[in-house]
């Protein structure tokens, strides 16, 4: 085992570690700042695996916007500070029975499908943004521009119902 | 380095991140969940591009 996998392995288990404290943890904040030492993993694991400009807009975009979103969510919505007793739902069995379940079904084919498939980190520019771009506006345009007719339905939705609230 | 290992991280994170959507009771806690589930397309499409290329 390589020096890359081992930290890829380091990087995933402390990804998968928080997430997990994300999932049981009975503060608010506190889950959205472990949601902050997940992405960041992620963020790692991405440069391992040569994407540096993934690596990059996930430091940005998700531990910059998202995780300041989603506090300013709390802090706005006066959210209880300490912890909360009845944060996860008496069905928390079935949910997690599914997601045991999704998780198995997921590794089992995907361990049968790419068992003798490997990633080749050094083999050319794969990771950097022109890469990437070319990829983004060549192969992948239509669900680029459907993903961005979404986002713009989704913003007059937002102000069409902020302003209904304010009316009534 | 096998593609089984983002290939994993990626499903636990999306299982996770399902049971985080269904189990919890707080809306922003809800939001976190997708956040979750939608970490775990990154790698994918990232699997893909390191096959095509």
């Amino acid at each position: 085992m390589s020096l890359v996998e081992v930290l890829f392995l380091l990087l995933g288990a402390m990804a998968v570690g928080s997430a997990l404290l994300v999932a049981v943890g009975r503060n608010l904040v506190h889950c959205a700042l472990w949601l902050v030492v997940t992405l960041g993993a992620l963020a790692g694991c991405y440069l391992l695996l040569a994407a540096e400009f993934v690596a990059w807009v996930q430091v940005l975009i998700y531990l910059g916007a998202v995780v300041v979103l989603l506090l300013f969510a709390l802090m706005l919505t006066r959210a209880p500070a300490g912890p909360i007793d009845d944060l996860t739902s008496s069905n928390w069995i079935v949910a997690a029975g599914t997601a045991v379940a999704a998780a198995l079904v997921l590794i089992v084919s995907f361990a049968a499908g790419f068992e003798d498939a490997s990633i080749r980190i050094g083999s050319g520019d794969i990771g950097t943004a022109s890469a990437l771009g070319t990829s983004l506006f060549g192969a992948w345009v239509l669900g680029f521009e459907l993903l961005s007719v979404l986002l713009l339905a989704a913003l007059v939705a937002a102000i069409v119902l902020s302003r209904r609230q304010e009316r009534s | 380095m096998s593609l089984l290992f983002p290939l994993v991280v990626s499903s636990l994170l999306f299982s996770i991140g399902t049971y985080v959507v269904m189990a919890r009771r707080h809306a922003v806690l809800v939001l976190m969940g997708v956040e979750l589930v939608l970490q775990r397309g990154q790698p994918q499409s990232r699997r893909v591009r390191c096959l095509v290329a």
